[in-house]
């Protein structure tokens, strides 16, 4: 009995493995095969995916932008528009465009995570689109969106929000230690900021917040500007080596302070949730999404100061780097010219605009800064300021995913008992050992 | 067991294609996406599968496998699987076992701590291991807290990579007991009656009739409890990932969580595949072994 049922199995595996060999993508059905290439009005069909549904603001922007898209262009493109969520850091949306990739299912358009580009153009999932935009058209998106949309030499995306990070202060509590806030201008060193939070802590109360249980992306956006800041990165120039950089001494120095915060008390390495928010720290540094959050709370005097540099000899940068738009490698090619048509009117001035008014995120270019009020009067110009002048994007890199994971581990590591070179050298040795780098 | 399929051999037969049709969607299933998929992770262990480069596939022989006898993560990942397994089968099956026990009697209201001690299981792991995640923590974390009020303490206890497997063991016990809960309850309520009350006409104290006639009687349901549990738990992944992101110091990375940051994350679908084939191999074994020792011990 027991026989047979092993023997059905064996035969029943076999048989499994010849139909996938030679069943390849048939049970595809997400393609867009049986689609007409022309709608009934004569206008030429094209797709979009995006990553957002339309339970959020953010995607109910997005589905009344490809409403208004249809409109505009009616009797010569149509853009049907697909809502994926995500789920996760890898999850549903991102499944479905490695799955699209593999079966040859990806639509003419699609939203692309900044820090992504390299890993898809390098894929050949995204062409380069500075073919279908002037020089003017370019020149008003913040320049770190053209720097987080450019691999090898060529432009891939665009997108219509941008995002930054600075440290949110407690005015009241700044006022009762006789604390100036930094300005735009003149963000504090690590040192003004060690020595603020130092007389900011007391027993109930943290100098600052910075997230510093967060085990994922968020290591990397808050604190990669502060190695960039002494001229270094995580990724050599080519984005493929890590070897003196995520273990050079700029990155020793930035987790080493960030290890004396935590271990002075200036900041917890296991914060509470919201604790800025509920008068728990004095700061928080934290992102462009942060007003919002603290309009639940309400009665926090707040203000908002830059991203601080390292020391008096380096230079202020800043993060930045959000969601944006590419033509997929699968689009057709008369296809395209629509195709960039829609990334144009996705991501044009009115779009961003809109999106501050969904999601509370800057615009990506600066004619959409320029219309929007709040980001030309304190607190918020610090982000403007930011993006503007100060914002570099993080490495354009087909391994970023590695070695950002890498970095925000041994930033874990650190707050958790081992020494910091030991850490990052640990760091490198897994970015080489993932990516079969010698 | 053996004797009875011989008898039935020849009614089977005229019943076969009713039988077949009977089973059909479930083979069918079953192949689609158990049989077809093992079958496809076999073939891309020993590729270099990039899912984002399907294209640029090649063989590449036993290099997966040789590069997985050098990973150390990977190695630490199995060490720590087998830890929680290990931790989190006993504990599992006792809290069980015992919260059956309490709600095995005819009070009134009993259903509510019934369902009290279910509702655990209803509630997706992730919501449960954010929940469990402000009880662990170190500032005005529940636990801090009450440890706090006896003087103790604040401890990082995910924080700590002595301690952070066990907050996971701890909390996934805790979620996972209510559902065998509910097994050993209905294996309770099928022992007959009449043989405790033989026992307590022979003169049998209560721990002697645990012992002589719950126990034996719950035998097949905990060896069913039991390799339900192993079983899942060797997939522990939810956990980790939402709690401490296989850290700290790797300390909480397990098997099938290393599986996917590879094939997902970075994108290493043949390296992936050739850890999932390991992984595969591993649990089977375990599996086998534990139905040879059950089979063995239910002949007896």
């Amino acid at each position: 009995m027991r026989k047979k049922v092993m023997s059905m199995l064996l035969a029943g595996t076999m048989a499994a493995m010849t139909l996938a060999g030679c069943g390849g993508g048939s049970g595809a059905g997400a393609g867009k095969a049986a689609e007409a290439e022309t709608a009934a009005d004569g206008s030429m069909e094209l797709t979009i995916w995006v990553h957002e549904t339309d339970s959020s603001d953010e995607g109910k922007h997005y589905a009344s932008l490809v409403e208004q898209f249809n409109e505009t262009y009616a009797g010569k493109y149509h853009a049907n528009l697909s809502q994926i969520a995500r789920s996760g850091d890898a999850g549903g949306y991102d499944d479905k465009i490695n799955a699209a990739i593999s079966n040859g299912g990806l639509p003419d358009v699609y939203t692309v995570d900044g820090v992504t580009v390299a890993q898809y153009a390098d894929a050949g999932a995204i062409i380069p689109i500075d073919s279908y935009f002037t020089q003017e058209e370019l020149a008003d998106f913040n320049p770190s969106i053209i720097q987080q949309g450019t691999y090898d030499g060529k432009l891939y995306t665009l997108g219509a929000m941008d995002s930054s990070v600075g440290i949110f202060y407690n005015k009241d509590m700044f006022q009762a230690a006789g604390i100036t806030p930094a300005t735009k201008e003149e963000p504090w060193t690590l040192e003004e900021l060690t020595q603020a939070a130092e007389k900011l802590t007391t027993e109930n109360c943290f100098g600052i917040t910075m997230s510093l249980d967060a085990k994922d992306e968020t290591m990397i956006y808050f604190f990669l500007p502060l190695i960039q800041s002494q001229g270094s990165n995580i990724l050599s120039e080519d984005g493929l080596l890590t070897d003196g950089y995520l273990n050079g001494q700029a990155a020793v120095n930035v987790l080493t302070w960030i290890k004396d915060m935590a271990d002075q008390g200036y900041a917890s390495a296991t914060p509470a949730e919201n604790s800025f928010e509920l008068g728990q720290a004095a700061m928080a540094l934290t992102g462009a999404w942060e007003p919002t959050n603290l309009e639940k709370f309400g009665d926090i005097n707040w203000g908002l100061m830059p991203m601080p540099k390292y020391d008096s000899n380096s230079k202020a940068v800043s993060a930045c780097g959000s969601w944006t738009f590419a033509i997929s490698g699968q689009c057709a090619d008369e296809k395209k010219e629509g195709a960039a048509e829609l990334v144009r009117f996705m991501t044009s001035t009115e779009a961003a605009k809109g999106m501050f008014d969904a999601n509370a995120m800057p615009p990506s270019r600066q004619s959409a800064f320029a219309q929007i009020d709040a980001f030309n009067q304190e607190p918020l110009d610090v982000f403007q300021y930011q993006l503007t002048n100060t914002a570099q994007s993080r490495p354009v890199s087909v391994n970023y995913a590695v070695a950002s994971n890498q970095f925000a581990t041994a930033v874990q590591n650190v707050l958790t008992g081992m020494e910091v070179k030991e850490a990052l050298d640990q760091a490198v040795e897994q970015y080489n050992f993932q990516t079969d780098t010698e | 067991m053996n004797t009875g399929n011989a008898v039935k051999q020849k009614k089977l037969s005229r019943e076969n294609w009713t039988g077949l049709a009977f089973i059909a969607p479930a083979v069918l299933l079953l192949i689609l996406f158990l049989l077809i998929p093992f079958g496809l992770t076999i073939g891309n262990s020993f590729t270099n599968y990039n899912i984002l480069k399907p294209g640029e596939t090649q063989f590449v022989g036993l290099k997966n496998f040789i590069k997985l006898t050098r990973d150390t993560v990977f190695m630490k990942s199995i060490v720590n699987t087998f830890v929680f397994v290990i931790l989190v089968v006993p504990l599992q099956v006792c809290l069980a076992l015992g919260l059956a026990l309490l709600v095995n009697r005819k009070l009134k209201g009993i259903s509510v701590y019934r369902l009290a001690f279910f509702a655990p299981t209803v509630l997706s792991l992730v919501v449960v291991s954010i929940l469990w995640s402000y009880i662990y923590n170190p500032n005005n974390g529940l636990l801090n807290s009450l440890l706090g009020s006896l003087g103790l303490g604040p401890f990082k206890f995910l924080n700590n990579p002595r301690t952070a497997m066990l907050c996971i063991v701890v909390l996934s016990a805790w979620q996972g007991c209510g559902f065998q809960m509910m097994i050993f309850l209905s294996g309770l309520q099928d022992i007959p009656a009449y043989l405790y009350e033989a026992a307590r006409v022979d003169g049998a104290t209560r721990l002697q009739q645990f012992f002589h006639i719950t126990l034996p009687g719950l035998n097949n349901i905990a060896v069913f409890v039991s390799l339900n549990i192993v079983v899942s738990a060797f997939q522990l992944i939810i956990q980790p990932m939402m709690m401490t992101a296989g850290g700290p110091q790797n300390a909480t990375m397990t098997i099938v969580y290393e599986i996917y940051q590879t094939g997902f994350k970075y994108n290493q679908m043949g390296y992936g595949s050739a850890m999932a084939l390991v992984f595969t191999v591993i649990v089977l074994t375990i599996t086998l072994i534990q139905n040879k020792i059950t089979s063995k011990s239910n002949e007896d």
